[in-house]
């Protein structure tokens, strides 16, 4: 479903700034996996889904979707079949429009036509059973304008806005850390729901070891652009946090990943 | 009384320009300088055809007009990468000759005896009616006619699918793209319907006053700016409004302005050299009062909680 091969992606290079971001990354994930992904920072798991998103340039390399190389594919035709959350909540929504006017965005995605009314009474009633799903209480704000939105509401909002047209592959990158813990928990669960329900494939980022193995069916760890150790459906099954600390806590300078918040 | 009428067929025809304005400083987000170039540029084929007694074909090629103006811009800032606000000084200034071209190198032209869209109106002009005539009261409401028409079908635009990606493109670019939609094209779009209705402000203004003067686009933009700070000022009270509403809280401003702006030059011994620093006041103003207005509120708020 998704292959990565040798990708190489290098900042700034030939200068005293030189940073190889990526080193040489091999992965691949079936329909239906869910990767999680840790590491230090700076380690280059966000390099690793903006490249998928054709939002850096990649050195050399090459990225299969479904078997379509995208590798040079411009990122708004790419978004066609990836959707996105990130970690800033601000990022993912239109502030100044409304909650059903950011939906109905989305909604068009891909089959536009131009000078139809964007918001169209006929999808109200499914775009309110798709917000009662979050069970925050949106499907009563349809006309409230997003940037009203608490941070937690505005990613939960954005989360549903990425999955509604049901993207073959889902990037989340830190996507709950700058939510309270109560929140990401939600926010976590939501996502697991409805990823297994729409059966999209997902790469999750996270720095909290717990959350990764709690979540997913397949996980690596990265460092310094390379993918230090990858652990399959079986192997991550077995997985618990006292082992990946003992399995690398040598190597690794930066333990911080490894807080048990 | 005449001069009243005067006054608001004027804001009227500057409530239909700053639209433009409004379309790029607030929606789309980016200040767009052809303005002043492109309301000329209306204004310079309004004129031409008006000499060949084609005024209605003058305002509808002013529109498209100014839609490649805008285009213009829009590529330069886009796809050349040029910073948008030297994009759009570029665009007018090349312009300017642009329109020598078209009126054939005249710096000005009158009208007086050609056919423009308000000459059916002209017999009325002998019927007086409340100290003034007939013929301005229906000039008045054709272009209150044409005005509605605009913001009708403005408003349905932003409401388009193409409509609301334009909205969402000034609003959060990022989130666009991760949409799937290619936002220098909605930037382009939005840059040539901006400029569209400001030369078509142009052509408007030129066939009302029956003269063309290649002078008449300067400070265009300034007022365009001028009419949304004011608008917003005394009509916006709630911070989510309907973008139709907007539309016509900015038509109000370009009117007040323009009274503003008339009151000023009754005042003896100002002169109308004296506008374009009249006109920076006033906005200086619009922005600075309500700020002050707000905080003095706050102050008397606090000073009653501390009493109770
Ligand atoms: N646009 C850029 N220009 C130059 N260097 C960059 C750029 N983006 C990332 N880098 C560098 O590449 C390396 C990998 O960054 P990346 O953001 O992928 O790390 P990360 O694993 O996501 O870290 P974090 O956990 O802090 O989010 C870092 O050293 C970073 O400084
Ligand atoms: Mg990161």
């Amino acid at each position: 479903m998704l292959d990565i091969i040798n990708l190489k992606v290098i900042f700034n290079e030939n200068t005293v700034d030189e940073k190889r971001a990526l080193d040489g990354i091999d992965l691949h994930l079936d329909e239906g996996d869910f990767l999680t992904v840790i590491g230090s920072n700076g380690a280059g798991k966000s390099t690793l889904l903006n490249s998928i998103l054709g939002l850096v340039e990649t050195k050399s390399g090459e990225i299969r979707l479904d078997n379509e190389i995208i590798t040079n594919k411009p990122s708004h035709k790419r978004a066609r079949s990836i959707g996105v959350v990130f970690q800033n909540p601000l990022l993912g929504t239109a502030p100044n429009m409304t909650i059903e006017e950011n939906l109905a965005l989305v909604r068009a995605k891909g089959k536009w036509s131009m000078f139809a009314r964007g918001t169209k009474k006929k999808n109200r009633d499914s775009l309110k059973e798709s917000l009662k799903e979050l069970n925050l209480n949106l499907e009563d704000r349809l006309d409230a304008n997003v940037g009203l939105l608490s941070g937690g509401e505005r990613q939960a909002l954005t989360l549903l806005m990425a999955t509604l047209e049901s993207p073959k592959l889902l990037l989340l990158d830190e996507h709950t850390a700058a939510l309270d813990p109560n929140t990401a928990q939600t926010i976590l669960s939501l996502t697991e729901k409805i990823v297994t329900e729409k059966k999209i494939t997902t790469i999750m980022i996270t720095h909290n070891v717990k959350d990764a193995l709690k979540y997913g069916n397949k996980l690596i760890l990265m460092n310094n652009g390379k993918i230090m150790l990858s652990f399959d459906e079986q192997a991550k099954k077995e997985l618990t946090i006292d082992k990946i600390l003992s399995l690398y806590n040598n190597d690794l300078s930066d333990t911080q990943i490894f807080t048990n918040k | 009384m005449s001069l009243i009428m005067t006054c608001l067929q004027i804001g009227l025809v500057f409530g239909l320009m700053s639209l433009g304005v409004f379309i790029s400083f607030k929606i789309l987000d980016t200040p767009d300088l052809t303005v002043d170039g492109s309301f000329t540029l209306g204004a310079s084929i309004s004129a031409i055809l008006c000499l060949h007694n084609l005024p209605i074909l003058g305002l509808l090629i002013s529109l498209f007009a100014g839609a490649i103006a805008g285009i213009i811009t829009g590529i330069l800032h886009t796809k050349l990468k040029i910073q948008v606000v030297l994009a759009g000084i570029l665009t007018m200034t090349a312009l300017y000759s642009v329109n020598f071209w078209i009126t054939g190198r005249k710096s000005s032209i009158t009208l007086y005896n050609n056919k423009t869209i308000f000459s059916f109106l002209s017999s009325l002009k002998q019927i007086e009616f409340l100290g003034t005539n007939l013929k301005e009261v229906f000039s008045l409401l054709l272009i209150i006619g044409i005005l509605v028409c605009i913001i009708l079908i403005i408003n349905y635009f932003f409401k388009t699918n193409l409509g609301m990606a334009i909205r969402a493109t000034g609003d959060n670019e990022a989130m666009v793209r991760a949409s799937s939609i290619n936002t220098d094209t909605m930037k382009i779009i939005s840059f040539a319907l901006a400029n569209a209705l400001v030369a078509f402000g142009g052509a408007l203004y030129v066939q009302h006053l029956s003269n063309y003067d290649s002078q008449y686009g300067v400070g265009m933009m300034v007022i365009g700016l001028a009419a949304i700070i004011i608008g917003e000022a005394i009509f916006k009270h709630k911070k989510q409004m309907k973008l139709g509403k907007i539309f016509i809280i900015v038509v109000l401003g370009a009117i007040i302005y323009q009274i503003i702006f008339m009151l000023a030059l009754l005042i003896d011994g100002i002169n109308p050299i004296d506008i374009k620093i009249i006109t920076a006041l006033i906005i200086v103003l619009s922005v600075y009062v309500p700020q002050v207005s707000k905080s003095i509120k706050k102050k008397r708020e606090r000073r009653r909680n501390n009493l109770c």
